[in-house]
């Protein structure tokens, strides 16, 4: 069933020539079983060193958030933290800590995943810990910790977002990509207001609906005997009502946009930034890997294709980024100029669609394709080295395409992509009169004293 | 994809372990815990519970980091080699152990030299030999820091050959073109002016400048400066490149897919020319008379919603062996979740997203530096409270239950590091690039595995008193001024963002 890493090394080697989606699959073999309460568990085994990781997803994220509850979801995810009556406050920590383990959590617009590593003997105790708060946790979350949290994520919001140059990109974006109501209007940090609104019943509801097994996935990995695990997930997890997993949103398109929204905001830079983004292909749907590869030949390497127009050759821009940022109903595709100083937006901005329009017209080459194929299955290894790597990799596999080994498929995805398939997801994603313009310019100089830059 | 994380990572907690290692002596987990700080799950339900008692952790046993090989490389360069068989990976990186700090009249000269060694070779123009790499799927990028310089190289194994070619000709036959000088010096202009735009940049180019004196070469920014950049020439960057990159001054880390003849062989194909070497220069650095440290700084951001605080003091060099202990002492301190300071500041107030604090060694002398954005509303009581944490580490040290949680901390972050080809890499190539032994690892985790409180207290007491240290606040004045007055400090001098006194009062 599942083999150790180091007895795989040779076979993956020698296998990379050939077909190295095989090799990688093993690389991350995994077992998966169903809990009597519907809890899904996978583990995957490594013995190369004395650790273990434990990833815990739940199927909810930010596109879940009622009405005027914005943040909501990643608000939730702190409380996680928060202590039960068999954990009290700050012992959740505390106890990993003590032996030697490590916590971290994320919430997107689609999930929220919990995750953990420690040594091998504490694996009992970070099992213990997450059943115990999945469990409880929602009933016993009071005003003061709630309080305390809220005021933890309005600093994270202006630490990340409000006090960084550029950083009030992410809050705004989704509002102009996406129409109210849209599941991905509002920015996962949510709004001061809404964060201020929360109650403790939204909490116990938020809980009650979501954190349930039947909408969880759980990955074990590293230094452990799947079947004494197994054993161990039975006995602290299975006693937890199943729940039922809730409905969510199936992948959809948004309304198109119809149009060229332009917004300008000030913020406290020296240069400006222009950032356009595009309605683009839900994660894993056809088309999804192609803009992945597509960003790779726009802006990876000085050959790319913007950096050599707007970088190399032009002394126009400063730096230029483009991602496809995958969401399960819908992706946003993202260009990002930083103006060098001095020079005049509008005309880096044409530029911009001149380099754009030469691909829209052209296509890409056999050549562009091959590099940035290199680049995303050096990623794809790149990526197995570390174990919490590995358990977050199956885990996501498991959630958004229903199987913990997908890689194999995921990698065919780049693979099969073409320079016909990448020029026409191209076309018809970057649409120049269906896109938004946003720029971040320098603010008027503060009249705030002492307000020199 | 928006992400949003529970709590930054700890960088800093893992820059600060890389240079630590095995335990010998059993680490004693006190579960279920007797302290007050620890109640026991009392209120646990009785008998029907399915989950029971908290489970008891057993010992992990001692972690060895393992140590590299150590050997001459071509040219009578360095190498250190661990191999590592697992993934078809390799990683390298080839150092230079000099940067900023041997800038002398040239701010920015260590940085745009690093800066222009991946851009092209003698055979090929810049484009094309990004086009090499991106060919393998090779990823290769220079930087310099304070004491180091360096290129990283990340690639296939199957691919490392060809790749270690490329990275042999960028180091012995760079391009060093007019044409690529202008775009990568006005780029760099550019970054310059933008920098002040970031209130954590700011606070930290600044904690060095008065904490060392601006001309220090551990004060200046390491990047330089606007007023300077305009002195930089291609001609002194080609001509310190020559200095820089002997042989004789290089080190190979590598780890990975590779065993040692072959990286042998390699080595001595990619660098080949390096045999016409002329005779080595040496590269001196001039360290002035360190200046007293003002008590503290404000750096006015009008507005900002959150105040950056340091509190930052000079500390103990990387070679300094008791480093490894107050780094031990400095995890209960500021460098893990359940931190006093991040306990204090975030999780029993919420006055902040997280503080953290580290230690930032260099050779001649190090940093300690207690860090956290602090909500503008809130810096007052933070500082407060800040320095009340600092005052009690100094004056009671470690408790017994911290010392045994940093120890297992400090084990599992060293386990962390050796996941990693890059990690690994990474913390090698610090203690190379310290003048520090191979074994560096293991020895500083084995000291801090066998740590006693008694040892711990003075260092305790001699490293985290507050009352030596440099508070620097950047943000909003008035609220910078009212906070510093109510905790009764004086007034600050004023600092712009390139760390230049704006007006003393």
């Amino acid at each position: 069933m599942v083999a150790s890493r180091t007895l795989l090394a040779a076979a993956l080697a020698a296998a990379l020539c050939h077909d190295s989606s095989v090799a990688l699959a093993q690389e991350l073999s995994f077992t998966r079983t169903r809990l009597k309460n519907n809890l899904t568990v996978i583990f995957h085994e490594d013995h190369t060193l004395p650790q273990v990781a434990v990833n815990l997803i739940y199927r909810v994220g930010s596109r879940d958030e009622e009405p005027k509850r914005t943040g909501f979801a990643h608000l939730f995810e702190h409380l996680m933290f928060m202590g039960t009556t068999r954990v009290p406050p700050k012992m959740f920590d505390a106890w990993m800590e003590s032996a030697g383990g490590s916590n971290n959590a994320w919430t997107s617009s689609d999930l929220t995943d919990y995750h953990e590593i420690g040594p091998t003997p504490a694996l009992p105790l970070l099992l213990w810990l997450e059943a115990d708060r999945l469990a409880t946790l929602g009933q016993e979350i009071d005003q003061p910790r709630l309080d305390l949290q809220r005021d933890v994520v309005r600093n994270e919001r202006r630490q990340t977002s409000e006090n960084v140059p550029y950083g009030k990109v992410e809050l705004r974006l989704p509002e102009l990509l996406y129409p109210p109501g849209h599941p991905y209007h509002h920015p996962v940090i949510g709004s001061h207001e809404d964060l201020e609104a929360a109650s403790v019943a939204d909490v116990r509801a938020f809980f009650a609906k979501y954190y349930v097994p039947s909408n969880a996935s759980l990955v074990i990995a590293g230094d452990i005997r799947p079947e004494e695990t197994r054993a161990l997930v039975e006995r602290y997890f299975e006693a937890i009502p199943a729940g039922q997993r809730p409905a969510r949103q199936p992948p959809f398109a948004p309304r198109p946009l119809g149009k060229v929204v332009r917004e300008t905001i000030q913020d406290r830079v020296e240069f400006t930034k222009i950032v356009v983004a595009y309605h683009s292909p839900a994660r894993f749907a056809p088309g999804d890997a192609e803009m992945d590869l597509l960003a790779a030949i726009l802006t990876l390497g000085k050959s790319s294709r913007l950096y050599k127009s707007l970088v190399y050759d032009q002394p126009l821009a400063q730096s230029v980024e483009a991602s496809q940022g995958s969401q399960d109903l819908s992706s946003v595709f993202t260009i990002e100029v930083l103006v060098r100083d001095g020079v005049d937006p509008d005309k880096v901005e044409k530029a911009l669609d001149a380099a754009l329009s030469d691909v829209l017209a052209k296509g890409i080459t056999a050549d562009e394709l091959q590099r940035a194929r290199n680049a995303y299955e050096f990623g794809f290894i790149d990526r197995l080295q570390s174990l919490p790597n590995r358990a977050r990799l199956l885990n996501l596999y498991e959630v958004t395409a229903g199987d913990p080994g997908f890689l194999p498929k995921d990698l065919a995805r780049y693979r099969n992509a073409t320079t016909a398939s990448i020029h026409e997801w191209a076309k018809s994603t970057l649409k120049a009169d269906e896109r938004v313009m946003l720029r971040v310019v320098p603010q008027e100089k503060s009249s705030s004293k002492g307000g020199k830059r | 994809m928006i992400l949003l994380g529970r709590s930054t990572p700890l960088l800093t907690l893992a820059a600060m372990l890389l240079a630590c290692s095995a335990n010998p002596e059993p680490i004693l987990v006190p579960l279920p815990p007797s302290s007050a700080e620890m109640p026991p799950a009392s209120s646990v339900p009785p008998t029907i519970d399915p989950l029971g008692e908290r489970p008891v952790v057993a010992d992990p046993g001692p972690f060895v980091p393992p140590v590299p090989e150590v050997f001459e490389g071509p040219a009578g360069s360095k190498i250190w080699l661990l191999e590592r068989h697992g993934l078809p990976l390799v990683s390298l990186v080839a150092l230079v152990p000099h940067g900023a700090s041997s800038d002398g009249k040239f701010p920015g000269r260590a940085y745009l030299t690093a800066d222009m060694l991946d851009e092209g070779t003698d055979q090929l123009d810049a484009v094309a030999f990004s086009r090499a790499l991106e060919d393998l799927g090779a990823q290769l990028r220079s930087s310099a820091d304070r004491e180091k310089s360096s290129v990283t190289l990340e690639v296939l194994s199957s691919k490392f050959s060809e790749a270690l070619v490329l990275l042999g000709a960028a180091i012995t036959r760079p391009r060093h073109a007019e044409a690529d000088w202008k775009r990568v010096s006005a780029l760099w202009k550019n970054a310059l002016k933008a920098r002040g735009d970031d209130p954590s940049t700011v606070a930290r180019l600044v904690t060095s400048a008065v904490l060392w004196g601006e001309e220090h070469p551990y004060g200046r920014p390491a990047e330089g400066t606007i007023a300077s950049a305009r002195h930089l020439s291609l001609r002194e960057v080609a001509r310190w490149h020559k200095i820089l990159w002997h042989p004789q001054n290089v080190t190979f880390v590598v780890v990975g897919d590779v065993s040692q003849a072959k990286l042998i062989e390699e080595l001595n194909r990619a660098f080949e020319g390096w045999k016409a070497a002329p005779s080595r220069v040496e590269i001196k650095v001039d360290f002035p008379a360190l200046p007293p440290t003002p008590r503290t700084v404000l750096v006015d951001r009008p507005d900002a919603p959150q105040v950056v605080m340091t509190v930052a003091r000079r500390s103990a060099s990387s070679g300094n062996p008791e480093l490894p202990l107050l780094e031990l002492i400095n995890i209960a301190l500021g460098g893990s979740f359940t931190s006093r300071l991040n306990q204090n500041l975030r999780e029993d107030h919420g006055w902040t997203y997280g503080a953290r604090s580290t230690f930032a060694p260099l050779r001649q002398g190090g940093m300690f530096l207690a860090r956290a954005s602090i909500h503008t509303d809130a810096i007052e009581a933070a500082l407060r409270e800040t320095l009340a944490e600092l005052k009690k580490m100094a004056d009671e040290g470690p408790s017994a239950e911290e010392i045994t949680k940093s120890k297992a901390l400090a084990r599992a972050d060293a386990v962390e590091t050796y996941g990693s080809l890059q990690a690994i890499a990474a913390a090698l190539a610090s203690s190379a690039a310290q003048g520090l032994p191979a074994d560096h690892d293991a020895r500083a985790l084995a000291a801090q595995g066998s740590a006693t409180r008694e040892a711990l207290l003075p260092l305790a007491r001699r490293a985290f008193s507050p009352d030596e240290a440099t508070i620097l606040l950047v943000g909003p004045r008035k609220a910078v001024e009212a906070a510093l007055q109510a905790n009764g400090l004086p007034a600050p001098e004023e600092r712009d963002t390139e760390g230049r006194l704006v007006r003393r009062r």
